[in-house]
């Protein structure tokens, strides 16, 4: 018997519970309380207190929002802030208890605080993606680029009907000034066609594979979701692990919605907490297209592609934090080459790529529009100090 | 001063453009909403920098957010859970001390309220039986809704009204109950 229950026992009163049962008119003990209130005039008294005060908190004067509040919230989503709300109810109970949770949001702010505005990439494993960090196009996270200088025409329009399901391989490496190559990664990109929502896509999955520092494997591999007909992403989803010294494991999950990307970062630290981070941002309208890093090889298999062809791109970051969320891209066609890689030798346009203030060399089939090689137009540091080059060339398909 | 909520339900095409990020669209919700969301998030805070931080944030994020509504029940009350539960998010983050004065313990009678020692006193509850106080008493929400929005059992939602109302009966001069 519970203790309110051995008082109400004790004192000959309707437990508390029982009285506010009453009042919100639950039929439980209605008919026993009621006979109570008869006779009893201090839980009378109990009741009209809860009945008149239920009364007078409804009448309590509500405040008026600031006039300039509205304006607020029209300037911040004119500037492009994003928020990501709660659903109305909680998805599922959780175990833990208000406490704990309020110390793990104040957790998550402080070592969000101290490691993604470095947005610490590993590199000391591979460069890992194609565009933004450190393979064919750009150099990791960093500063919001610059948009291309002349502005260019955005690429297009992309023709999903041109690609077909693929898969290609691909190795990374890095030479030094002084001539000392090493091992970067290597890299699978799969393209097949599959449905998502009840609608055909085109799904990319990419996985590059290096080692760590301290000679483990890393692995950084992302799924990328894009309409069938003109390529726009849809979903995408990081793996990344390790991600840093600190945390052993990383996962971003995105939607790409209307002018938004919303999803969620969750990392895995090496000590055993986790660290979680809504992702919500505004894509510019005058970025598209917009491209992931998995698609990057792929991409020019849809658009035509020809001699004095010039035309940007935007690759869509994590997005977790401002300055990561679009890195524009210029490519613009200088010649045509025949180049040999381990895959064989094909006909290609050599084309330079400009973003983030680096320049590459890329070479993409002028038959299919596969990117075969692509190369540092001039040495620059490397990850591990040493100034150099890093190639990435296709070995197979 | 702000319109009230509409009696008529509202036009799907509002809701719709809402979606797209419209801004005439979002500030015609605003109108119709953000008093009352406003009234709710300033008594579950406790606090009008708050309750308006929470208000901002509620329709920053509206646009994106009402692709999940799926229209099946009213938008306010839809409007009010999901501001109910940012509020109480901030709370949870927030875990400040409370610094607000109790009212006089003068004698209000229970049908008599001082509407100003009524609110100082529910400013006063400890955060989370104010957060059951507000919810259940005064948006009407079930013990069982409450114990879902604040991640705690049916039973401590009961235990905590009463312990609210409790806290208001003395604050308000009305006694102890036996």
């Amino acid at each position: 018997m519970r203790l309110s229950a051995l008082r109400s026992v004790s004192t000959g009163h309707p437990t508390d519970r029982a009285l506010d049962r009453y009042v919100d008119r639950e039929p439980t003990e209605r008919a026993r309380v009621a006979e109570h209130l008869v006779r009893c005039a201090a839980c009378r008294a109990a009741v009209a207190f809860r009945r008149n005060l239920r009364d007078a908190v409804c009448r309590l004067p509500q405040p008026e929002p600031s006039p300039d509040l509205l304006m607020r919230v029209l300037t911040d989503r004119a500037s492009g802030q994003r928020l990501i709300l709660p659903n109305a109810w909680p998805e599922a109970r959780r175990a833990r208890a208000w406490p704990l949770a309020a110390g793990l949001a104040a957790a998550a702010a402080v070592v969000l605080a101290t490691w993604l505005p470095q947005r610490e990439r590993p590199h000391a494993a591979v460069p890992s993606d194609w565009f933004v960090s450190g393979s064919l196009f750009v150099d990791a996270a960093g500063a919001q680029a610059p948009a291309p200088e002349p502005p260019l025409s955005p690429a297009g329009p992309a023709d999903g009907a041109r690609l077909r399901p693929r898969t290609l391989q691909y190795v990374a490496r890095w030479t030094d000034t002084t001539g000392h190559e090493r091992f970067d990664g290597r890299a699978v990109v799969a393209l097949d066609s599959v449905r998502m929502d009840g609608a055909p896509v085109w799904r990319v999955a990419q996985t590059w594979r290096g080692e760590t520092g301290d000679h483990g494997e890393h692995v950084e591999a992302e799924t990328l979701w894009v309409a069938r007909a003109d390529l726009r992403p849809l979903a995408r989803g990081v793996h990344v692990a390790p991600y840093n010294r600190a945390f052993g494991r990383l996962e971003v999950t995105q939607r790409f919605v209307g002018d938004s990307v919303l999803g969620a970062m969750h990392a895995e630290g090496t000590d055993g907490h986790e660290v979680r981070r809504p992702i919500a941002r505004r894509l510019p309208d005058d970025g598209a297209p917009y491209l992931t890093d998995a698609f990057a090889p792929l991409f020019l298999s849809a658009v035509d592609v020809g001699p004095r062809w010039a035309r940007r791109v935007t690759i869509a970051g994590w997005a977790v934090v401002p300055n990561d969320v679009v890195y524009p891209v210029a490519l613009r066609v200088v010649g045509a080459e025949r180049v040999t890689t381990p895959a064989g030798t094909f006909d290609c346009w050599r084309l330079l790529v400009t973003a983030r203030g680096r320049v590459l060399d890329y070479w993409v089939r002028k038959g299919d529009g596969v990117g075969v090689r692509s190369r540092d137009a001039a040495p620059r540091a490397g990850r591990d100090g040493t100034r150099g080059v890093r190639e990435v060339v296709l070995t197979g398909e | 001063m702000l319109a009230s909520p509409p009696a008529t339900p509202l036009s799907p095409d509002l809701i719709a453009h809402t979606r797209t990020g419209d801004p005439a669209a979002l500030g015609e919700l605003y109108a119709q909403h953000a008093r009352a969301l406003l009234a709710l998030a300033c008594r579950l805070t406790g606090s009008a920098a708050d309750a308006e931080d929470v208000v901002h944030d509620v329709f920053l994020g509206l646009p994106e957010a009402l692709r999940r509504y799926e229209e099946r029940g009213s938008l306010a009350s839809w409007l009010k859970r999901v501001t109910a539960r940012v509020a109480l998010n901030r709370l949870r983050a927030r875990g400040r001390s409370r610094e607000v004065a109790l009212p006089p313990n003068a004698a209000h009678s229970a049908d008599a309220l001082d509407a100003v020692a009524l609110q100082s006193a529910i400013d006063a509850l400890p955060d989370a039986l104010r957060a059951v106080f507000v919810l259940k008493e005064i948006e009407g929400y079930s013990h069982a809704e409450v114990a879902a929005l604040l991640d705690i059992t049916r039973g401590a939602s009961e235990v905590r009204l009463h312990r609210a109302v409790a806290a208001l009966r003395r604050a308000l001069g009305g006694g102890d109950h036996r």
